[in-house]
């Protein structure tokens, strides 16, 4: 392979990894606890804007850039800070946005949080170095390992892969646990959720935290590889790519998050942002990618609803039914709430 | 003090356009209870389409109402092959504001891909400067408000004083009992939709002509209609026309004292609170945004 088509490679497995990340953070939140985040991608310009600024060393004037918390901190620490960033906002928005409301109600609101951090961002030059954004942020590791260009190449794709399959293993563990039941009864009915027992606004605001932790790590490794980040990088339709990923490839199902990024953001974004175009044709086929994401959600909204991978839910609730019919008889009904697979069908108004 | 009232003036445009958008946004949760978050994005097309048939030939305040009409038309349409289908066909599987930012989307990205990058502007002969109680205004930002208050005030003769009127409130109310009273409300729904398109079309053309635009701009401007609608309580034209006026000159009252970058900082800030104190909005009353399960 010549060098250009490695680096080509490494880069699109780099982007699989980081949206991998990114998609299961927004799978735990949107597909499995159904809260509607359209301000996902503020976490993640969260979680990028802190790594970059701890790893690139003080503000000062000759750097060219302006920015808070200038730092150099060694390689792990800017990535975990990053995702604690991210965290520690998704608190006071989350304690606002999650409560007693209507799922689209808050998706509005979370909505226009996104266009305002977007505009605020850029507005004030002080915080994150305004529109420009940052630049020349450091690759990890990249002086101490000694590495040729297309050795630290897959280095990154190996480190990347392994916070994407450690994240992976993480959202499948935990939807498949007793709190993973918590969170789809949530998603399914959320007086019947209250009714149980179940503090639905703490759980949410708890996956809502989470989520956004993931989301802020996606960031930083994103950051730390591209070694740019500006305004222009995460307008919100940025969010609309993973929620469309998540849609086509089968909402609260992981694997289904997994190839939902595989075919959105990396075959239709990614891959097509390579093919070398004009400028002025570039700008169209960027924004017709955008159209075509959109048009790709109301056909798979219409078509397949619950997507290319379906949850598995029916047939595991209806295998707990047997058994628990089988062994416990008439306890059943109580027993389901618990399990949260009570299943109430909408009735339509 | 000049900058108070200064402040007030320029509130007093931005009112205007806030309360033709947020009036028409409010109105399509009212009729279809749903967020129609392409709302925007129409809004933005409107100027484009007043931008390609003004051009130098005709006049922007005659270009006005064809635009006005033609993203009326249009909001009828994409109600009834777009969102009407979807709702009949899935509430329990999805929520309809994933169908409607895609579509917004999809609006947004089509003009990007005819109109390009670049900025456009709704040129327009802004007449004498007036001085009125210390506001500087010119005669274009008169003519603004002017639009806005007869808007308002038809809006409001209309669903007061006439049957139409009294059926598009029982069908925003109660799509189900109006019908079973004989209202037909399928054709009422089509003409608040066409109504709310006709607001949405001239907050567009208002917009083009405050300001500069490109294809991003629609989405921005979501940030004080969402607030103004939710001051008032979503769904209710009164309050939509009330919370425009608070944000529009609270928000440029705030920022004529510290900088213009904080407008839509003071309008979220103003949607937080309410929020969080009141969500479903400062008019006594209706509670629709506290249904917690549909």
């Amino acid at each position: 392979m010549s060098a250009n088509w490695t680096f080509y490679a490494t880069s699109v497995l780099v982007f699989l990894a980081i949206d991998v990340t990114a998609g299961l953070g927004l799978n735990l939140q949107f597909g499995i606890t159904g809260i509607y985040n359209f301000g996902f991608v503020v976490f993640q310009a969260v979680g990028a804007y802190i790594a970059a600024v701890v790893s690139l060393g003080p503000s000062t004037a000759s750097s060219g850039q302006t920015y808070i918390l200038g730092a150099t901190l060694p390689f792990p620490v800017p990535w975990v800070l990053g995702g604690l960033a991210a965290a520690a906002l998704a608190l006071p928005i989350g304690a606002v946005c999650l409560r007693r409301l209507r799922g689209d109600y808050q998706a509005m609101v979370l909505l226009v949080f996104a266009l305002l951090s977007t505009t605020v961002v850029t507005d004030y030059q002080g915080l994150f170095n305004g529109s420009g954004g940052l630049f020349g942020v450091p690759n990890p590791l990249s002086n101490s390992l000694g590495l040729s260009a297309v050795g630290y190449a897959w280095f990154y794709v190996g480190l990347a892969g392994v916070i994407a399959i450690g994240v992976y293993f993480f959202v499948e563990r935990l939807s498949k646990s007793p709190f993973g039941r918590v969170l789809r009864s949530i998603r399914e009915n959320e007086v019947a959720a209250e009714a149980a027992g179940i503090n639905v606004y703490r759980t949410r605001l708890k996956v809502f935290v989470v989520g956004a932790f993931l989301a802020g790590l996606s960031g930083a490794v994103m950051v730390s590889y591209v070694g740019a980040w500006s305004p222009g990088s995460w307008s919100y339709a940025e969010t609309f790519v993973l929620l469309a990923a998540l849609i086509v490839g089968g909402v609260g199902n992981n694997r289904g998050a997994v190839l939902g990024v595989f075919l959105l953001p990396i075959l239709v974004v990614q891959v097509v942002g390579f093919i070398p175009l004009s400028p002025g044709d570039a700008e169209t086929v960027a924004s017709l990618q955008w159209v075509v994401i959109a048009f790709v959600t109301l056909f798979s909204l219409w078509l397949w609803p619950r997507g290319a991978l379906p949850e598995y839910r029916s047939l595991w609730a209806a295998r707990r039914r047997r058994e628990r019919a089988f062994d416990a008889g008439a306890t059943v009904a109580t027993q389901e709430i618990g399990l949260g697979a009570v299943h109430v069908e909408e009735v339509p108004r | 003090m000049t900058r108070l009232t200064e402040g007030i003036g320029f509130g007093l445009v931005t009112a205007s356009f806030l309360s033709l958008a947020s009036v028409g946004f409010t109105v399509q949760f009212g009729i279809a209870n749903i967020f129609n978050l392409a709302y925007a994005q129409f809004m933005l097309l409107g100027a484009y389409l007043a931008y390609a048939i003004s051009g130098n030939r005709l006049s922007i305040w005659l270009a006005l109402p064809i635009v006005a009409v033609m993203i009326g038309i249009l909001s009828v349409a994409v109600n009834r092959f777009v969102y009407a289908p979807f709702i009949r066909r899935g509430r329990a599987l999805f929520s309809m504001v994933l169908v409607t930012i895609s579509v917004g989307l999809a609006v947004e990205y089509l003009i990007s891909t005819f109109a390009g990058p670049g900025t456009e502007e709704l040129l327009i002969n802004p007449g004498s400067t007036l001085h009125i109680a210390g506001m500087i205004l010119d005669t274009s930002q008169i003519v603004i408000i002017a639009i806005a208050a007869t808007s308002m005030l038809a809006f409001h003769v209309l669903l007061r004083y006439t049957r139409i009127g009294k059926a598009m409130r029982a069908t925003s109310a109660d799509a189900a009992l109006a019908r079973t009273c004989g209202i037909p409300a399928a054709r009422i729904r089509d003409l608040s939709w066409f109504i709310s398109g006709l607001m949405c079309g001239a907050a567009g053309v208002v917009l083009g002509v405050n300001t500069v635009f490109d294809s991003t701009t629609g989405s921005l401007f979501l940030v004080p209609i969402v607030a103004a609608a939710v001051l008032g309580g979503v769904g209710r034209p009164y309050g939509a026309m009330l919370g425009a006026l608070i944000v529009g000159v609270g928000s440029e009252v705030a920022a004529s004292f510290t900088s213009p970058a904080y407008k839509d900082v003071i309008a979220f800030g103003i949607l937080l609170v309410v929020m969080v104190f009141r969500p479903q909005g400062i008019l006594p009353g209706a509670l629709r945004a506290e249904v917690v399960v549909e």
